[in-house]
């Protein structure tokens, strides 16, 4: 077997895996089209890369949010190309992406954090209730109830945060058959307008609440050398 | 939509990567071993390598000029990646039996890392080249000083296989013994590419020589030519008696 021969069997072997790319790929023509370009000449490393990508893709969990991520994207892919394209663009995908991905870490902080030995709220309540039986001071007594009181403050934020986002997915899901309706029917993209806005309010109020202090106040800036506020003199 | 479409890389995330290639080689490794979706990182260093080789191609033909700029813009990019493909296998092969299994897809990501940052910093020397060229820098010094970039681009991307691997003995172990690889490999198809830099006297620019010996016979020649020893002036003694000593260039025309 000379190199011509091993040549003519590389060229087989691409071309078997640039079809076998192209069949996998059949969302996205233009797309599907450079990934079968690419496996032709460079199938023993672009192969392998594509299969485990899509095995990665397959075994991450479907949580609601990859759901409404999902909805996002087929929602826009819907539009793409079409005249209902500015009602979803790429970049406001990505932003919203980014915004949707934001509050979800947002909310799975919140729940580790509940589900630590110190926010047990049944713990805390336990604790107040013996230090009033037991007679302690008003002051040991009141830094117990304002414990309990912030665990209560979290876990209503952890709820609300939850609502928020259940709502938000199903708005998103509901983007997402509208703007396909909007493209099969040529319909007006009147409704689908009214979800767009919808939706971008309801990410605002996601925004604003990941940025207001859990607290309801502002916290002073700490000083991490001294642990003081900084100095005002 | 499909899981293919759900999981097309976005242009930004491929430029993100190209800036990790650049200043957290850690960062890249990590990515690399996690071998979740490697399509950008794929992506992102097959350009870097691409663009890279290309332009210090082209930049060490500017000794020679003309066609050769292109042919070895086009070659040296082909070199690394054949060499690549090659190479690949055997360092899967190499760190699973020194007992660093890492799935075929990372390997695949790690090591195209590291050709595209070691592509990136031969981006960087490419003035470097340019400039000494355009000093009159002769063949055989820019011979060496192209080698010791390859060195310097080496030692870049070196950094990012032993991130992967593991910085300490047995990662050290298993980057020498594929180093041994990469040499035997890259070295043979970067000679079956030549010539890359082109030499001023020649009066055609040929796309590949014709095909003779090997690297490793190469490198003996090199060896011998080095304490003094001309093996095509013993031949041409020998078939015509004696004569005028030959040239620096003619010399060493193998390289």
């Amino acid at each position: 077997m000379n190199l011509g021969d091993l040549a003519v069997l590389y060229g087989l072997a691409g071309s078997l895996s640039g079809a076998l790319v192209f069949r996998a790929t059949s969302g996205s023509r233009l797309g599907a089209l450079g990934s079968a370009a690419l496996a032709v000449p460079l199938w023993p490393l672009w192969l392998p890369v594509i299969l485990s990508s899509r095995a990665a893709e397959i075994a991450a969990p479907r949580t609601p949010t990859t759901e409404a991520e999902a909805a996002l994207l087929e929602g826009h892919e819907a539009v793409r190309n079409t005249p209902l394209e500015p009602l979803l663009p790429r970049a406001a995908v990505d932003r919203l992406l980014r915004e949707l991905r934001r509050a979800t870490e947002r909310y799975a902080e919140l729940s580790h954090l509940l589900a630590k030995k110190g926010f047990d709220r049944g713990a805390a309540e336990e604790r107040v209730q013996r230090l009033e039986q037991r007679g302690a001071s008003a002051r040991t007594l009141a830094s117990a109830r304002l414990h309990l009181e912030n665990v209560d403050r979290l876990r209503s934020l952890r709820a609300r945060d939850k609502r928020a986002l259940d709502e938000l997915s199903e708005l998103i899901a509901a983007l997402r058959t509208q703007l396909v309706f909007a493209r099969y029917s040529g319909s007006s993209p009147g409704e689908a307008s009214d979800i767009v806005t919808e939706v971008w309010a309801r990410v605002e109020m996601l925004g604003t609440s990941s940025d207001a202090s859990p607290f309801g106040f502002e916290l002073p800036n700490i000083d991490p050398t001294t642990c003081h506020p900084p100095s005002t003199s | 939509m499909t899981e293919f479409d759900r999981i097309e890389p976005a242009a930004s995330e491929i430029f993100a990567v190209l800036d990790e290639l650049l200043r957290s080689p850690k960062s890249v490794a990590e990515r690399a071993r996690a071998a979740g979706d490697l399509r950008p990182l794929f992506l992102a260093a097959l350009g870097a390598l691409l663009v890279g080789a290309g332009i210090f191609g082209a930049t060490l033909a500017t000794s020679r000029g003309g066609a050769q700029l292109l042919y070895s813009g086009v070659k040296l990019p082909l070199a690394l990646l054949a060499s690549l493909l090659l190479v690949v296998p055997a360092f899967h092969a190499i760190s699973a039996g020194l007992g660093r299994p890492l799935g075929f897809s990372g390997m695949i990501g790690l090591m195209l890392a590291a050709a595209g940052r070691g592509a990136l910093v031969l981006i960087a020397l490419s003035p470097v080249i340019w400039l000494c060229f355009d000093r009159g820098l002769g063949y055989h010094p820019g011979v060496l000083l192209a080698s010791l970039c390859y060195a310097l681009a080496g030692l870049a991307a070196l950094e990012v296989v032993l991130r992967g691997i593991g910085f300490d003995l047995r990662g050290l172990v298993i980057v020498s013994v594929f180093g041994l690889v990469v040499f035997a490999t890259g070295g043979q198809t970067a000679w079956m590419m030549r010539p890359f830099l082109g030499r001023p006297s020649a009066q055609h620019v040929p796309f590949l020589r014709h095909r003779e010996s090997s690297f490793v016979d190469a490198l003996a020649q090199s060896a011998r030519s080095s304490v003094g020893i001309y093996s095509t002036e013993r031949a041409l003694e020998r078939a015509s008696g004696p004569r005028a000593p030959l040239n620096e260039e003619d010399r060493d025309e193998s390289r």
